[in-house]
């Protein structure tokens, strides 16, 4: 007889469960990141205190679950490590970082000067581009990494 | 994935529902169902129970032959 002790679940039902919590993380995930921006973007001199709460909690998931998928040597079930799409997530991040940026601070006075704009835009889109660039490549080394070493501890016959 | 006819006539043959079969291995009936309807793909674990109960090999109950995909039903 199938062990049931401490999973009520049978096989089937636990993989179904499983589904549904991967949904929920991904609820959960795009939840937090949403109250984030909507908060930075309506709340008046909103500082790090007013979304301490919410950031606190989406970074300590965000890194559990990265620290937790390059021990396994799990990067992405679409997408590969490579520079091509660390540069594609890091121009994306860039843009949305600076666009954020903009509307939080569009009303400012030296902002009104295109030239100071032009400024902001770019030192805040290659801040943010080139931050994003160096984790996803260290992190994508680091998997790359893992996954070798996994796939060379595997039981073979010599 | 197809039907699998193979375990629902053997589970016949024993005289048994899928709900007393399911409870014979420890799984639900819902599981057993989804089995047998092709829905669900069991672990070699589940496949062994499942033979063990009805008193069949795993070729008997889960070989390709068994299979039964609805566009070959006229």
């Amino acid at each position: 007889m199938m062990k049931r002790n401490h999973n009520r679940l049978d096989e089937m039902q636990e993989l179904r469960l499983l589904k549904l919590e991967g949904i929920g993380q991904w609820l959960f995930f795009w939840g937090l990141t949403a109250a984030i921006i909507i908060q930075i973007l309506f709340i008046p001199d909103c500082s790090f205190q007013t979304i301490a709460g919410e950031s606190i909690v989406l970074i300590t998931a965000c890194i559990a679950l990265l620290i937790a998928s390059i021990r396994k040597g799990i990067w992405s079930r679409t997408f590969a490590p490579s520079l091509k799409t660390n540069l594609v997530i890091s121009i994306l991040t860039g843009a949305l970082y600076t666009v954020i940026n903009y509307f939080r601070y569009h009303d400012r006075n030296d902002l009104q000067n295109s030239s100071h704009l032009s400024s902001f835009i770019i030192s805040n889109f290659i801040t943010m581009f080139i931050l994003v660039l160096v984790v996803l490549t260290i992190l994508s080394l680091l998997c790359e990494k893992r996954n070798k070493k996994l796939n060379s501890e595997s039981n073979q016959d010599p | 994935m197809g039907k699998n006819i193979a375990i629902k006539t053997a589970r016949a043959a024993r005289d048994l529902t899928q709900k007393e079969l399911a409870d014979k291995i420890g799984i639900t009936r819902q599981t057993m169902n989804a089995i047998e309807q092709g829905d669900y793909n069991p672990t070699i674990k589940l496949c062994r129970l499942i033979c063990s109960a009805l008193g069949k090999s795993l070729d008997d109950l889960f070989g390709e032959e068994t299979e039964v995909h609805d566009e070959t039903k006229s």
